[in-house]
């Protein structure tokens, strides 16, 4: 595993942040109606704690910041953000089409998209580090 | 561009410098882990990149990297 914080930071934040994404999603549905309204404050602390902690370990460790931005990195970075995309753009035609024929509510399908707009670059820039293709 | 191979002879480029991975990594700027995928021919670096890596070892571009047709 790799020693520069600024990668341990990108890899932790990004898995933080799908865990507690589908733990929400999970507890939504396991719960419906009683699901606890903390989860997007949750979701939010991790998110803005990833940030910062981002942001302190970049200002801290410029070398290995540049070492954590090279260009192979940046690539599975693109590839991600692309791949976000594209998830967010299949759901919502997806959610799109069973609102049209009225087998979702929607605003049920305004709350099923955030996570796939939240998680879907994180799990394909995982997935990259799991392929050996990031760090 | 199908048809043409990438022929990468960084690893032992590398070895004979005496460094390792992570010491050429950190030499010039890019991660460890960029350094292995170049040498497992996974990942093809930029022109830069590549000109980074020859310089730092002291041989040419060409004696890194070669089209295998």
């Amino acid at each position: 595993m790799t020693r520069n914080p600024v990668n341990l930071i990108r890899l932790f934040g990004n898995a933080a942040l799908v865990l507690v994404v589908s733990a929400a999603m999970a507890a939504a549905l396991l719960h419906r109606q009683d699901v606890w309204t903390g989860w997007p404050w949750l979701i939010g602390a991790v998110a803005l704690g990833y940030a910062a902690l981002s942001v302190w370990a970049h200002l801290r460790y410029p070398r290995a910041a540049e070492a954590a931005w090279d260009e192979q990195n940046a690539v599975a970075h693109q590839a991600s953000l692309a791949f976000g995309y594209w998830a967010v753009m299949a759901v919502f035609l997806g959610l799109f089409g069973l609102v049209l024929a009225g087998l979702t509510d929607p605003a049920a399908a305004f709350f099923l998209i955030a996570p796939v707009l939240a998680i879907a670059p994180s799990l394909h820039f995982l997935w990259s580090v799991l392929r050996g293709r990031a760090e | 561009m199908t048809g043409v191979r990438l022929v990468v002879a960084l690893r032992a480029h590398r070895s004979a410098a005496g460094l390792t991975q992570a010491d050429l990594a950190d030499a010039v700027g890019v991660s460890r882990k960029t350094i292995n995928t170049i040498e497992n021919g996974i990942f093809v670096p930029s022109t830069i990149l590549a000109l980074r890596l020859a310089r730092h070892l002291g041989v040419s571009v060409h004696e890194l990297f070669a089209l295998l047709d």
